[in-house]
């Protein structure tokens, strides 16, 4: 997918959030700049998650806690990128989505689970090009789907299935 | 889960390596992965409930390279009557951080199963095996040699999580993490953990 480049301050507030999120907290460019392809790609075309751009207070902790796993050296930066890049997605095109039950293990991975009795969803980052892979499902019923995320870490409309079943459990519980 | 430890128990032989721990028999983890500092806020929330999620029984990259590899890796837990809960912290590395303390019913977890499918013809199921402790030889620290300190006799492993395609790994660990019981969780307090450096101090 090609896109044509544009200066931050003219793209959308959901978009300046996600950019920020592929720079990282110590390389934010200055508005104006212009914004590497494939971040630019992130959120574009998204209008629903333009409302829920706002971070709670859990959201703010977990951006935290993913930055302070590569400071403490427990994982690699691009393992916390990756899972910091697919939060931040999950959130976005599932808005209301929890934030997820994160362990970090030395060197690799980063393990993600949402869980409401009957549905589950886990995401599983590695360094490297070692492959993160997506897992969900229905206790009730026993069915289960899982697969690696691609390169670029699009998010499997299976995947997004399963936590916006997540999600509705949570509204409904 | 109950504050009190198992006694003791003298050293004796363990069982030949990949023979399957009877029924009956109870396994704790006390990995020295998952860290307890590692883990973000909500899992805390859960390990205050005394749930468990399959986060905790995850591989680490490298035993998912070994698993790659086509290398027998299995879940480290240790058989509660030869191996104590201080035993099993020394074992592991007398780690302030190692806490998150989980009891297992070696039954429960042979009821994990799945079924055959159309991408894997064969029942996976996991099973609990006795599995030697090892640790670093000190003569060449890239070898491993059996470790023979007190409580190691009791190393076990859960085994099949490596089997089956990648969904098929995760539906087994989810499976697993559902047989904790509540109650069957802890988190070691720092007075315990300060218990377990005195002894392991003065022995």
């Amino acid at each position: 997918m090609t896109t044509p480049e544009m200066p931050l301050a003219t793209l959308p507030r959901a978009s300046r959030v996600s950019t920020w999120l592929v720079f990282g907290d110590s390389d934010t460019p200055e508005a104006g700049s212009v914004v590497p392809h494939d971040a630019y790609v992130f959120g574009f075309g998204e209008p629903d998650s333009l409302d829920e751009a706002s971070y709670s207070d859990s959201d703010a902790r977990h951006q935290a806690y993913l930055t302070r796993m590569v400071s403490d050296g427990v994982v690699p930066a691009d393992v916390s990128e990756k899972a910091r890049l697919v939060w931040n997605r999950a959130r976005n095109l599932v808005p209301g989505l929890p934030v997820p039950i994160a362990v970090a293990y030395d060197g690799g991975p980063i393990h993600y689970t949402w869980d409401n009795g009957r549905h589950q969803a886990t995401a599983e980052f590695h360094p490297g090009e070692m492959a993160s892979d997506w897992f969900i499902t229905d206790r009730q019923s026993h069915d289960y789907d899982g697969g690696e995320f691609s390169t670029d870490l699009v998010l499997p409309p299976t995947f997004l299935d399963g936590l916006r079943h997540i999600l509705k459990s949570t509204n409904a519980g | 889960m109950s504050d009190q430890l198992p006694a003791e128990q003298p050293v004796v032989e363990a069982p030949p390596e990949g023979t399957p721990l009877p029924s009956g028999s109870t396994v704790l983890r006390l990995g020295p992965q998952p860290s307890l500092k590692n883990i973000g806020d909500p899992g805390h929330a859960l390990l205050a409930q005394g749930k468990a999620w399959p986060g905790l029984f995850a591989f680490s990259t490298k035993e998912c390279e070994l698993v790659d590899a086509g290398q027998l890796v299995r879940l480290s837990v240790w058989e509660v009557s030869r191996t104590s809960t201080k035993q099993a912290w020394v074992l592991i590395g007398m780690n302030d951080n190692n806490r998150v303390l989980l009891r297992l019913s070696v039954d429960a977890i042979q009821t994990v199963a799945l079924p055959a499918s159309v991408k894997n013809p064969a029942i996976l199921s996991l099973d609990v095996v006795w599995e030697t402790a090892t640790q670093a030889d000190p003569v060449d620290p890239a070898k491993r040699i059996p470790n023979t300190q007190p409580g190691a006799n009791g190393h076990c492993g859960i085994d099949g999580l490596y089997r089956g395609d990648r969904a098929q790994q995760k539906k087994l660990r989810q499976l697993l993490a559902d047989t904790v019981r509540p109650g069957d969780l802890a988190v070691l307090t720092d007075e315990q953990i300060a218990s377990f450096q005195a002894a392991a101090t003065s022995a």
